[in-house]
């Protein structure tokens, strides 16, 4: 007890550089929790996006790719799929509701979905949550769309205002569908999802912008004004995407294998999960190269306090002199440098803790205002401590060097050291 | 290993690797990906208990994938199918969910009761194991043991599962427990 006190005492004597050392501890071990969190925060964010669907079913590709346009709007699709298809596969006795999805368009830079109201019946993410309204209903008509949160934010769109959709991902005053204005009939809540950030109207509605177009672009001459669209057929021929969700979630890959050997076109189904586990597979590698940098940021850390114990060493002979002089043991001189190293490593890692906490309640209102996204607040699980622990034996081992020199120059120091 | 085994090692990676995206399809035809050593394994949970479903080149069960002609090659296949219709030896769950084994199926062109017959240079042996589960939401772990049971055969397995939470999947490469956890 009183060595714990004259370490402490001693701490606060040079309490200047040892104050640095701290930080230095605090800010990597903070780093090392940082990486952390991010890395499970990402994973969970990416597997809320999705739940309750058991097929994502699309043109053949791989499963990944899949995934990232059909559910996250990352990258396109590399080809659609027919409607007949898409029916064929909706009508399988095993198969209890679909959801299905046209992409392709876009309005000031987010994705426009078109979709049917299933949609808002069917479509769970986090955990089984559906979607909910912030304002507002799902689309009935046409010219009908529903905003994302962060669109309508960022936008500052309100129900009843008219947008125009875009053809394509380009905004040219060419390519615009301003003939077809959409209404805004409802405005979603947040998510913390890529619905967030996309525009859903009808699958009728993407085809009737589209009915006065040939390959692509507007005909001179040749202009069917909003009301004469509605006469048309809206049919969707193609699709690019549908959702499916089984009365029998054991039956998955029955029907996976099954839509697989389609024969009239070829589709690929794949489980969400799966194909999220896959995606993190290809990216894991990713994660250890952050580990391993972040383990050697700890490391230069300790590193650090070493350096600082070590150069202190030779000031500090006279003080182990008068403590051997008073009656201290070798060995206390050896334990009150190891007292030392672990009491600044234990406040390094509080105040790192500490620092991640703080940072990430700061972060909060920015990023979801930036992002879209919620920051859970950090609390520190089993993995954490065993992290914390790691550091903490690291700065004991590493005390053990100064704690032998000082031990064995204890031994033979008398009090008439010359510093 | 010296540098050009490396490099040529390498190349073997890459060009199995490709092997995966040979299954690109064209109007009518299928052409399933047929890669040696590799199976994909799905587990599916639902009321009833588990189903397990193996996909694998028939090379990596029997050793062999042209029609067993010879008496040892037809002793071989025989033995192949004794082993996989033991499928209590194969898979153990974690006995909280009490599961036993209720059927074994094999489907092979090898054995005359696939779709296609076996004239082909490769050829597929599908198997689909039914346990019985008394709490099939108990059930948490699986253990795979096709490894041990086919030492020359399998190099890795995609074992996928969905169950009432979740689906996930790994990449196994021994035997090892599957923790069906999302």
């Amino acid at each position: 007890m009183i060595l714990l006190h004259l370490t402490l005492r001693s701490l606060w004597n040079r309490r200047a550089s040892l104050l640095l050392t701290l930080f230095s501890i605090a800010i990597s071990v903070s780093l090392l929790l940082g990486v952390e969190y991010i890395r499970k925060e990402a994973k969970s964010s990416f597997l809320s996006t999705i739940s309750g669907t058991d097929l994502v079913v699309g043109a053949r590709s791989g499963p990944v790719q899949l995934l990232l346009y059909s559910v996250f709007r990352i990258g396109n699709a590399t080809n659609n799929i027919s409607w007949q298809s898409y029916q064929d596969v909706a009508s399988k006795p095993l198969v209890e509701w679909t959801i299905p999805i046209s992409l392709g368009d876009s309005h000031q830079g987010y994705r426009v979905l078109g979709t049917n109201q299933d949609y808002f019946r069917y479509y769970r993410h986090g955990d089984k949550r559906l979607l909910e309204f912030a304002e507002g209903k799902p689309f009935a008509g046409v010219f009908d769309a529903v905003l994302g949160a962060e669109v309508a934010r960022k936008l500052g769109y309100q129900l009843n205002d008219n947008i125009v959709i875009a053809h394509g991902a380009a905004a040219t005053r060419f390519t615009l569908h301003d003939d077809k204005p959409f209404h805004v009939v409802g405005i979603l809540k947040p998510t913390g999802t890529p619905i967030d950030r996309t525009v859903h109207v009808s699958l009728e509605g993407i085809e009737a912008i589209h009915v006065d177009w040939v390959g692509g672009t507007k005909v001179p001459g040749y202009q069917i004004s909003a009301v004469d669209a509605l006469q048309k057929n809206l049919q969707p021929k193609v699709i690019t995407a549908f959702m499916v969700g089984l009365k029998n979630r054991a039956a998955a890959f029955r029907v996976q294998r099954e839509i697989n050997d389609y024969q009239r076109e070829p589709l690929l189904a794949t489980v969400p999960g799966i194909a999220l586990a896959e995606l993190w597979q290809a990216i894991g590698m990713f994660e250890t190269v952050l580990r391993i940098i972040t383990g050697f940021v700890v490391v230069a850390g300790l590193l650090g306090m070493l350096t600082t114990l070590l150069s202190t060493l030779n000031e500090r002979r006279r003080e182990m002199a008068i403590l051997r002089a008073v009656g201290a043991h070798p060995r206390h001189v050896f334990l009150l440098f190891v007292l030392e190293a672990s009491v600044i490593a234990v406040l390094g890692c509080l105040l790192g803790a500490g620092l991640v906490f703080i940072g990430l309640l700061a972060a909060r209102p920015w990023v979801m205002a930036e992002y879209g996204f919620y920051l859970r607040t950090w609390i520190p699980d089993l993995n954490d401590g065993l992290l914390l622990a790691v550091v903490a034996v690291l700065a004991l081992l590493f005390s053990l060097i100064p704690g032998a020199i000082a031990y064995r120059r204890s031994l033979q120091d008398g009090l008439t050291v010359r510093v | 290993m010296n540098y050009p085994s490396i490099l040529l090692s390498l190349c073997l990676t890459l060009s199995t690797s490709n092997l995966y995206a040979d299954d690109h399809t064209h109007e009518h035809e299928e052409h399933g990906a047929h890669e040696h050593g590799a199976a994909t394994l799905a587990l599916a949970v639902g009321e009833e208990g588990l189903e397990i479903m193996l996909e694998s080149p028939a090379a990596n069960i029997v050793g062999f994938e042209h029609a067993a002609t010879t008496d040892a090659d037809k002793q071989k296949l025989a033995d192949a199918v004794k082993k996989l219709k033991a499928g209590a030896e194969l898979f153990s769950m974690n006995t909280e969910a009490g599961c036993t084994l209720k059927s074994a199926e094999v489907v092979s062109a090898l054995l005359g009761n696939a779709a296609e017959t076996a004239n082909e240079a490769h050829n597929d042996m599908d198997v689909t194991w039914s346990f019985a589960c008394t709490q099939p939401a108990e059930l948490k772990e699986v253990a795979v043991k096709l490894f041990a049971a086919f030492p020359d055969g399998f190099q890795h397995i995609k074992a996928e599962w969905v169950t009432d939470k979740g689906a996930s999947a790994v990449e196994l490469d021994k035997d090892d427990t599957l923790k069906l956890t999302p």
